[in-house]
């Protein structure tokens, strides 16, 4: 019961290297800065998570269902578990209004917020 | 274990940091609502007025049942308690007529007369074709390997069953019957759009139904202009490069608009793709174009005529249109070059 009484050393370094890496996915803007586009994730129609276009990183969506890829102001779902794969398939979205769609595991990730060409796009 | 945890919740931590900095932009959009299951595909209800939460809810609960009652009518995959169909429908063709609802007869009716309209070239019964190369489709996705095409024999076989006259409509008794046992209906071509003009009616008359705008699956429903009075924006994708620039921004206000694409579903053999669109003449993928664009009025019309324009060739979808005078199209060739009806209007 008592085994793991105090957190180890190597646990601390790693919980203070995840956060620092977390954080520095978030801050670490690109030198070159787009203008503040956000690809936003639902899932179920729920907002479940925004991520800067500006950053650079990786994330699990959904509890791992899908690898959201954020890289050079662009968006795109790199892995999923659905058969069809449609969600990969579709590619970068970088322009307001455009949208990865996941339909199995009913999750969108939708760019907002960039100051885009258009209102609205059409598929 | 524990380290996956901790793992998880750095994540956690950097998700809500982020949000902290888009609530601005968050509030600058528009009010949305997406669903995901009707018609096999996105639905997004947006409001860009200045809706209360409780009343763009109930709006778009209204909206989303209105959806789900045509979602249901038009399905030719499964059967609900307590409704005839079109999957009942076709379950039954050779046998008797069946009653269905006075909605689902009018949308029937309005069918047939789209087949007049386009010269054939939208035909709600090409059903048994379609349901070939949708079988080649579902396989190619979840076995790329396998991945083929319907032979000429089947297809050929198939397409001696899709007269438009096999749908029967007594309209004295609201009653339908498909006279083929072979025979099926199909309204994949013109269901969205025609549901989406069926939730724009309601918000016509709608408390607060200003400022809408519908995209049932790809099918745009824009209700008025923006709340500023400008015209929407809405952009054309580039068929040779989907993910690159629009091919054109179009000026949009008041009107319903959308657009067929080759890059939208298809699969592959043999490194030649294969995409949704069956012209009923050649009974394979039309080649026509790269992609067609609508702008019309009414939703079910412009998603009709999207995909006849794309069975026709440009001179004879440019007749159509002068001689319609009721809808506007865009067309994009193999070789890329944009071609467009007089009365296009392009954002500035």
């Amino acid at each position: 019961m008592m085994k793991g009484s105090g957190t180890r050393f190597a646990d601390i370094l790693l919980i203070g290297g995840l956060l620092a890496a977390s954080l520095l996915w978030l801050f670490v803007s690109r030198a070159d800065g787009t203008e503040g586009g956000m690809a936003v994730v639902a899932v179920n129609g729920q907002e479940t998570g925004r991520y800067p276009l500006d950053t650079e990183g990786e994330v699990a969506l959904n509890g791992g269902t899908n690898i959201l890829v954020i890289e050079d102001g662009k968006a795109r779902v790199s892995d999923a578990d659905c058969p069809d794969k449609l969600c990969v398939r579709q590619g970068e979205i970088y322009r307001t209004g455009q949208t990865v769609t996941c339909l199995p595991n009913r999750l969108t990730v939708t760019i907002e917020g960039k100051k885009g060409e258009a209102d609205l796009y059409l598929p | 274990m524990q380290k996956k945890l901790l793992l998880s919740l750095c994540l956690a931590a950097s998700v809500l940091l982020s949000s902290c900095g888009a609530e601005e932009t968050s509030r600058n959009g528009p009010l949305s609502r997406r669903y995901y299951h009707y018609f096999d595909t996105v639905s997004t209800v947006y409001c860009y007025g200045s809706a209360s939460d409780e009343e763009f809810g109930k709006n778009v609960d209204e909206i989303s049942t209105i959806l789900e009652k045509y979602h249901i009518f038009f399905d030719i995959y499964h059967e609900y308690s307590g409704v005839t169909n079109l999957c009942t429908i076709n379950k039954n063709a050779g046998g008797e007529p069946l009653a269905v609802d006075p909605e689902l007869f009018d949308f029937l009716r309005l069918c047939i007369g789209l087949y007049d309209e386009t010269d054939g070239k939208m035909n709600v019964m090409m059903g048994s074709v379609l349901s070939l190369w949708h079988d080649c489709r579902q396989e190619a996705s979840g076995h790329p390997e396998n991945a083929s095409i319907p032979s000429d024999e089947r297809l050929a076989e198939a397409a001696k069953h899709t007269d438009i006259t096999l749908l029967e409509l007594d309209e004295s008794n609201l009653t339908v019957r498909i006279s083929d046992p072979l025979a099926s209906i199909d309204v994949g071509a013109v269901g969205k759009g025609y549901a989406a003009e069926r939730a724009a009616d309601y918000l016509r008359t709608a408390e607060g139904g200003e400022n809408y705008v519908l995209d049932i699956g790809g099918n745009l429903r824009i209700m008025g202009a923006k709340p500023d009075g400008s015209p929407y924006r809405a952009a054309v994708k580039d068929p040779m490069n989907p993910d690159g620039a629009a091919a054109a921004v179009l000026s949009l206000e008041d009107v319903s608009c959308v657009t067929s694409g080759v890059y939208e579903r298809y699969f592959t053999v043999d490194g030649r793709s294969y995409h949704h669109i069956i012209d009923p003449d050649t009974l394979y993928p039309s080649e026509r174009f790269l992609s067609v664009t609508v702008v019309a009025r009414d939703s079910g019309s412009a998603d009709a005529l999207s995909t006849a324009l794309f069975c026709m060739s440009l001179e004879e979808g440019m007749a159509l249109a002068g001689e319609r005078g009721d809808f506007q199209a865009l067309w994009i060739t193999p070789d890329g070059r944009l071609h467009m009806t007089d009365g296009l209007v392009m954002a500035q």
